[in-house]
């Protein structure tokens, strides 16, 4: 018979479940209290490696992350220069305003106008032809008639 | 709002989608490292602990409404996470990526880069590894408690409130985890 920890008197002391005699028989035997200690250590040395490349991951990932996005003021820029690339055009081949609109907005005044066309001898169109007829009698006729 | 209590993620589904999206944020940037760590320990694959890490808080947030506190935020995310792990290894996704990146020995070697000498550096590199090595031979329900133990600190109740198995339950695979890997390490008998 062993004068050591058995298995799962071991683990007991690992997983801090040890009893009265496990605890006894650590503080008296050397050998098993080395042991113990060391595979403790070594489960403390594995959560801190595994804590630190873990760390390492996410830190890594946010860099990445981080060297992927855009900064705040190239979005900005990148706007600003598309809203200019839209409106720029639009305000040069902006068509000027017509400067002699008639002011033919009151009822009467509109009236008038519809009447002259409807009392026109020509259609609208020949209108400009009509300048050049002259509708005054020949001087000679005019003096006979007198 | 105090996020790190469960009343405070119960609040959260009551609120307005837009302030509710701003505090889950606050969530993830609060525990993703965690939650991370857990599924980098158990999978030994830290892409596929990155994108679990990605699909755990999804899960998380698509469920948030049936979340109603019986647990702390933290065990509830890292019993979705247990799940992930448990679908991964019972699917051929995992074969691919078990011959995929994993967290080789190079990267524990970088880590141990402290103020030790180098005889010391040596000796805590080959007991990390040593224990690394030993995890990924246990099984799928003994390397999770072990995990949840030594690498997250919880105690048998919150493992078995992560895991849904009982405290007896989990205190056997512990006790046998712990026997295979000192057994790995070659002390034990």
């Amino acid at each position: 018979m062993s004068n050591h920890l058995s298995a799962d008197q071991f683990e007991s002391c690992v997983l801090d479940r040890a009893g009265r005699s496990e605890l006894e028989h650590i503080s008296e035997c050397p050998e098993c209290s080395a042991e113990v200690e060391r595979f403790r250590n070594g489960l403390t040395v594995f959560r801190r490696a595994v804590r630190d490349i873990a760390g390492e991951t996410a830190s890594f990932e946010k860099a990445q992350a981080a060297s992927m996005r855009v900064p705040g003021w190239r979005w900005t820029l990148a706007a600003a220069t598309l809203i200019a690339a839209i409106v720029l055009p639009l305000l040069v081949s902006r068509p000027q305003p017509i400067a002699s609109v008639p002011p033919e907005t009151s009822p009467e005044a509109l009236m008038e106008r519809l009447n002259r066309h409807l009392s026109g001898t020509v259609p609208e169109a020949m209108e400009p032809a009509l300048s050049l007829i002259s509708f005054e009698p020949p001087a000679v006729e005019r003096e006979g008639v007198q | 709002m105090k996020m790190d209590t469960a009343a405070g993620l119960i609040a959260l589904s009551m609120k307005s989608p837009a302030l509710e999206f701003e505090d889950f944020d606050r969530v993830v940037k609060q525990y993703r490292t965690r939650v991370l760590r857990f599924l980098l320990a158990s999978l030994g694959d830290r892409d596929l602990a990155e994108s679990l890490t990605q699909d755990c808080f999804w899960n998380a947030y698509k469920s948030r409404g049936t979340f109603r506190g019986e647990c702390s935020v933290d065990t509830w995310l890292i019993r979705i996470a247990v799940n992930l792990v448990r679908n991964q290894v019972r699917t051929r996704r995992y074969q691919f990526w078990k011959r995929a990146e994993r967290v080789g020995s190079d990267q524990i070697e970088r880590w141990a880069d402290r103020n030790i000498s180098p005889e010391e550096r040596a000796s805590v590199n080959e007991q990390v590894l040593a224990i690394w090595n030993a995890t990924s031979a246990l099984s799928e329900k003994q390397r999770i408690v072990f995990v949840l133990r030594f690498v997250e600190d919880l105690d048998i109740h919150e493992i078995a409130a992560a895991t849904g198995l009982t405290d007896s339950t989990v205190h056997v695979h512990l006790s046998r985890a712990v026997r295979r890997i000192r057994k790995s390490l070659g002390s034990g008998k």
